[in-house]
């Protein structure tokens, strides 16, 4: 009886610490840049050569029926489909059996390395895995370090900017290597939880369609949404107006009034800091971007008329080390008028820049250090990667990529890591604005 | 230009029983031809009850035409356009033309039937439509037990599917009916009643494609199909039954199809057109089987309808494993009372307003419409995927009550409600929205 009373306390104690080995894995775990990933995919053979093929259709469908009401051209355009889903973690594969797969992204998209959106909750609305909806798989088809992406959102939750956490992984589909690829954390219900303690307002995501720098299009709220704002988590009562009162305001603000005005509309400090943090890392496709605004979130907080920009795609940042820091600013009408009505905003932004010159720091730095230390992690995946492409200076044109493409990009990278405070540095002394 | 057409085409049915007044007793089965009247001219145009051109004893040519326009709301107040590709829900109209269809339907010697009917909505710039050519066919009458129709009609599966638009009791037709019927399609059948005394049919036939009903944005979602059903009074001559038993009208019907590979099984959406079960990969035969019922005494009506369809999943499984098959169920009972004024068999009030000297009638009717899909047994938990081997059962409830007022044989106006509630909260077609209102108030015009 003593024996078999051992017996019992000793099996629970075994199931217990399989229990917790097998169940204790965080959100935490799955970023930890520390550790290069593993994702595999399961999905059915017919269904990744439709993926393929209605991948391009899938996002002119979408922008068409966001457009207006769209009599489709094709019958029917399927665009997510079932997969297994295992992450790897400490050597034990923890799965969801049924979750859907979509293809992600608008310039990076490609069927030689598709990216993916998982996600968790398609067919149970309730699912998650470690308490996310969705992940983003990125295939980085863009730039041939495979490292802007993460490093910039480094960057910014360093400065305090709430960004999505990113981690490397090599992926396989169907127990063959599709590369290495970038776990990107959604911007969604989520994210803002945890990072603001509600979900329940207004989220963006924008959707470039043409050139737009916040001028005024008119009264009519469908001028602003659902193009370029595309609803996230609200499709029914779209409630686009204080975005329209958001632009006008931006564009009719007395200059007297300008910073205390919109910031019944805008977080402004927190908007400044992060034009400064894209600034700093040299963004060319961003809020103040070459594309005009592009690359963004923006969240309206519950019950209020407030939002918040929240950053997304960093493919082109590290574009020149020596990318002025007012960089089309006299472009977007924001940034104009702010730096001819609204010093307080502009002396924000330069305290934002100091900041990051300081923390990225020199040779050595915190951004070289950790530069160096993702290439290293990734290094032997992205050699192995039979997929990877890249888009060296954003022609638009995805081409097969090379191991030495790779080594000559993060040579640059740690060069720019190595250059960049102390070129923002001079600037902010020079006094020198408009350029 | 296209309003002044549609105000002209309205127009014409409210003109034509100002000539006819007195004609108007003699009635006729809406589906039957004019009267041959006993004439010696060899062309004769007639408009008795529609406009008729009669060729002597050779031909006649009847003009049809219905016309729905619905005045709608709902709650909320959303709804995913018809026959549209849209990635966010829009506001409803007010005004919605559901039906605009005209035609023509005859005979040719006694040996041929035929009909043509093409809807016009899409000429109204109200909706797109997938199909606009409706029935369209012609019938040979080889012998009384044997008629061989070709071309489009419905598939015999379904008695509301099967019922003319313009005779429905509900603005709304069944969700069963919408999701599980085959609708129209081309093909070929035999048909021909027998056993007069019991008003038995049968049809058996055989169909290019499984109906437009299970179409997928105009695009079937099954190869060739076939079909039988046989409705009747059976108990008819069963003396010892109490008369009112006796005149039960019973109905089976059944039908079997190869599906296309792909995502092409059944989805169910409500009235808003919003989707709660979405389409499933499918792969092997669909089947259906539906029986139906009908007792009419005095002013009450009670009808009701079961109808049991499975799709196969043969190889479908993320790793390509069989999976059960996808089974949906559907069925509804009706209760209609007549509570003011009589209705004839043929559903046309006895005290025509306008046309005669009463006001018309009035029906209360109610329907109660239970649709769900679910699967066999499988592995694992029951799961929303559309390679789920266990499906996670969802469906739907939907009550549909109203008055029915018939002011003549060429109007009718209903205002009916409906509640869908959906039973699988977390497949909610709308976040946060499991129960959906829609209210109509249709006039409808027909001959």
């Amino acid at each position: 009886m003593r024996n078999l009373a051992i017996a019992l306390v000793l099996t629970s104690l075994a199931v217990l610490a399989f229990c917790s080995q097998t169940f204790a894995q965080t959100q935490d775990d799955l970023f930890n840049g520390d550790v290069l990933h593993e994702i595999r995919l399961y999905i059915a053979p017919e269904d990744y050569v439709t993926f393929k093929e209605t991948n391009f259709l899938c996002q002119t469908q979408d922008l068409e029926a966001l457009a207006g009401e769209v009599i489709s051209p094709l019958p029917r355009v399927v665009c997510h489909f079932p997969v297994e889903f295992y992450w790897k973690f400490n050597g034990t594969y923890v799965t969801l059996p049924q979750a859907s797969i979509e293809s992600h992204g608008k310039g990076s998209r490609s069927n030689y390395k598709p990216s993916f959106k998982i996600d968790f909750s398609r067919y149970e609305s309730r699912n998650t895995f470690l308490g996310l909806r969705y992940l983003v798989l990125r295939a980085n088809t863009q730039e041939p370090s495979a490292m802007h992406e993460r490093v910039a959102m480094e960057f910014f939750r360093k400065m305090g900017i709430r960004a999505p956490r990113e981690a490397h992984a090599r992926v396989f589909l169907n127990d063959q290597y599709a590369g290495l690829y970038t776990m990107v954390e959604q911007i969604d219900p989520i994210f803002l939880q945890r990072n603001f303690g509600e979900g329940d307002g207004r989220l963006y995501g924008y959707e470039w369609v043409d050139y737009w720098t916040f001028d005024y299009r008119g009264p009519d709220s469908l001028k602003y949404s659902p193009l370029p704002l595309k609803p996230e988590n609200n499709l029914i009562y779209l409630d686009p107006q204080p975005i329209v009162e958001m632009v006008r305001t931006i564009n009719e603000a007395p200059d007297a009034q300008f910073s205390s005005v919109l910031s019944q509309y805008i977080d402004l400090p927190s908007f400044f800091k992060e034009l400064a943090a894209e600034s700093f890392i040299a963004e060319q496709d961003g809020i103040i971007g070459d594309y005009t605004l592009n690359n963004f979130f923006l969240y309206r907080f519950a019950g209020t008329l407030r939002s918040i920009f929240l950053p997304w795609d960093k493919s082109n940042a590290f574009w020149a080390i020596d990318r002025p820091i007012f960089h089309n600013f006299s472009w977007n009408l924001l940034t104009r008028r702010a730096l001819a009505a609204a010093p307080d905003l502009i002396a924000f932004y330069r305290d934002s820049l100091q900041q990051a010159a300081d923390i990225a720091g020199g040779p050595g730095g915190w951004l070289e250090q950790e530069i160096t230390k993702e290439a290293e992690q990734i290094r032997q995946a992205y050699y192995d990667d039979p997929l990877k492409l890249c888009d060296h200076h954003a022609t638009g044109y995805l081409r097969p990529c090379t191991n030495e493409e790779f080594e000559a990009e993060v040579a640059y990278l740690i060069q720019f890591a190595r250059q960049r405070s102390a070129f923002v540095q001079a600037q902010l002394n020079s006094g020198l604005i408009l350029q | 230009m296209r309003n002044f057409l549609l105000v002209a085409l309205l127009l014409l049915p409210s003109m034509l029983p100002a000539q006819n007044l007195s004609d108007e007793t003699a009635l006729v089965e809406d589906d039957e031809p004019e009267p041959v009247a006993i004439s010696t001219e060899p062309v004769r145009l007639s408009f008795k009850n529609r406009p008729s051109l009669r060729i002597g004893e050779f031909a006649n040519v009847d003009f049809k035409t219905k016309w729905h326009l619905d005045f709608l709301g709902f709650d909320p107040p959303k709804w995913d356009a018809p026959a549209r590709v849209s990635s966010l829900p829009s506001t409803p109209p007010t005004f919605y033309l559901t039906r605009a269809r005209v035609g023509l339907k005859g005979s040719i010697t006694k040996y041929f039937d035929y009909e043509i009917e093409r809807d016009l909505r899409q000429t109204f710039g109200s909706d797109h439509e997938w199909h606009p050519w409706k029935d369209n066919y012609v019938d040979f009458n080889a012998h009384r037990w044997l008629q061989v129709r070709a071309g489009k009609f419905k598939v015999p599966l379904g008695m509301e599917a099967n019922m003319s638009e313009d005779r429905l009791d509900f603005a709304f037709k069944a969700r069963t009916t919408d999701v599980l019927t085959p609708g129209r399609e081309r093909g070929v059948m035999l048909h021909a009643q027998f056993l007069k005394s019991s008003r038995m049919q049968y049809q058996i036939g055989v169909f290019r494609y499984d109906g437009e009903g299970a179409d997928i944005h105009g695009v079937p979602t099954a190869g060739r199909t076939y079909a039988a059903r046989l409705t009747g009074e059976p108990l008819r001559s069963v003396r010892r039954l109490p008369r009112s038993i006796r005149h039960i009208y019973l109905g089976v019907a059944a039908t079997r199809g190869r599906m296309f590979d792909g995502l092409n099984g059944v989805n169910g959406s409500t009235f808003s057109n919003f989707t709660f079960f979405d389409h499933l990969y499918v792969r092997g035969n669909r089947q259906r089987i539906g029986a139906e019922l009908s007792w009419v005494e005095g002013p009450v009506t009670i009808k009701g309808e079961y109808i049991h369809m499975s799709e196969e999943r043969i190889h479908q499984g993320i790793r390509g494993e069989n999976l059960p098959d996808l089974l949906s169920r559907g069925w509804y009972v009706m209760g209609g009372w007549n509570v003011l004024g009589k209705l004839k068999s043929s559903g046309r009030p006895e005290n025509p307003l306008f046309t005669g000297r009463g006001f018309g009638a009035v029906e209360l009717s109610a329907r109660m419409d239970v649709l769900t899909f679910y699967s066999g047994p499988g592995p694992g938990l029951p799961s929303r995927s559309p390679r789920a081997p266990t499906i996670l059962p969802n469906g739907e409830r939907t009550w549909t009550f109203g008055p029915t007022w018939y002011l003549n044989r060429f109007v009718k106006i209903q205002a009916h409600a409906q509640r869908e509630w959906l039973t699988d909260i977390e497949r909610k077609a709308v976040i946060g929205q499991n129960l959906f209102w829609t209210g109509v108030i249709r006039l409808q015009l027909a001959m």
